[in-house]
């Protein structure tokens, strides 16, 4: 089945994403990448260690020619670092794409709203092309799409969370009326939480923390490839209406006894 | 460039360092060990242009960044990310 996903006018055939965090080791993360049949990851960018060079390097980890860095502008708190942050990545990187996120509260990492709207309007201006982390708010969406995002990623629930789709009705609302792809971020536990997140009509989903803490990355990577995959089959095979009674699926005649 | 090479004090990834200078962006990463290729520069809160590396000096008071990629995202706090450092100072440009 063809069915890229899109953004900013290039196809991924994968409509999973994942992240580079919080992996028992690079090795693993890199068979976890394999597993997940990602073609694009996203990574932070930090401060290089200049007092220990031992520590091996991230992209060591990556195959660049088959998986797209996506760099990401987590540990901001205002639009200024973010914007800041964002630029470094562009250097630093293959492409002018960015996650943008700028987070509003330490403990449960909500996105600042205001700030991201600023920091999108400034990035999008200076040519990039924005991918802003953000909540399940259709207004926000609609603005951060106005402001020339090139796709929204509404959480599912916290960051690293795992509690799955905490409301499922905006998400589907956030649909209806985005014209970018909607890429759900954040709050996916296991695979059922992103074949959810699928049939709701998300164009593609975005996890690190599902992946990284399971118990067995690589085969939870794997799940959530197919689960991935299976959530678009049903979406666009169109479900059938739900009933608040049954239909029965057998003739009622011609029962023997009746 | 000057002959004499006397210690320049900076700032580099929010410490006070010292090193001989003046001396290129360039020789400082080669100083470092750093591979230019994976890096990103701030020089002075302006992000430098890989090309421009061989050509601009660093001077006495200068606050370096050097940034690269590593694994992590908001989930993960400066200690838990693979690299462990954490991410640029929150100090404001002036003005």
């Amino acid at each position: 089945m063809n069915d890229p996903l899109i953004i900013a006018g290039r196809a991924f055939h994968s409509r999973l994403i994942v992240g580079t965090g919080k992996y028992a080791s690079l090795p693993v993360m890199q068979q976890a990448h394999e597993a997940s049949g990602a073609e694009m990851v996203t990574v932070a960018v930090r401060r290089v260690n200049i007092g220990d060079r031992t520590q091996p390097s991230l992209l060591d980890y990556i195959d660049t020619n088959r998986i797209f860095i996506l760099p990401n502008t987590a540990g901001c708190y205002t639009a200024e670092d973010a914007v800041r942050t964002a630029r470094l990545g562009r250097e630093a990187g293959l492409s002018n794409w960015v996650k943008l996120e700028v987070i509003g509260d330490e403990r449960t990492l909500f996105p600042d709203n205001d700030a991201l709207l600023t920091a999108t309007r400034i990035l999008v201006k200076e040519g990039f092309v924005v991918l802003p982390y953000t909540n399940d708010d259709p207004v926000v969406c609609r603005k951060l799409e106005e402001a020339g995002a090139a796709a929204v990623m509404p959480a599912g629930a916290p960051i690293g969370s795992g509690l799955g789709i905490q409301n499922p009705n905006n998400i589907r609302i956030i649909r209806e009326s985005a014209r970018v792809p909607l890429i759900l971020d954040a709050g996916v536990g296991t695979a059922s939480d992103a074949t959810i997140a699928m049939e709701l009509g998300a164009d593609g989903v975005l996890m690190n923390t599902a992946i990284a803490e399971a118990r067995d990355p690589v085969g939870m990577a794997e799940a959530m490839k197919l689960a991935v995959q299976s959530g678009r089959l049903a979406y666009c095979a169109g479900r059938m209406a739900r009933r608040p009674y049954a239909a029965a699926s057998s003739p009622v005649e011609g029962v023997v006894g009746r | 460039m000057q002959e004499f090479r006397g210690p320049l004090k900076i700032t580099l990834n929010g410490d006070p360092y010292e090193v001989a200078g003046p001396l290129t962006v360039s020789a400082l990463l080669s100083h470092l060990a750093i591979d230019s290729r994976r890096v990103a520069v701030e020089h002075n809160l302006v992000v430098l242009k890989r090309p421009l590396y061989e050509s601009t000096v660093i001077t006495e008071g200068d606050q370096i960044e050097i940034v690269n990629f590593v694994g992590g995202g908001s989930a993960c706090s400066p200690r838990e990310c693979l690299s462990g450092v954490p991410a640029l100072s929150r100090t404001s440009r002036a003005g």
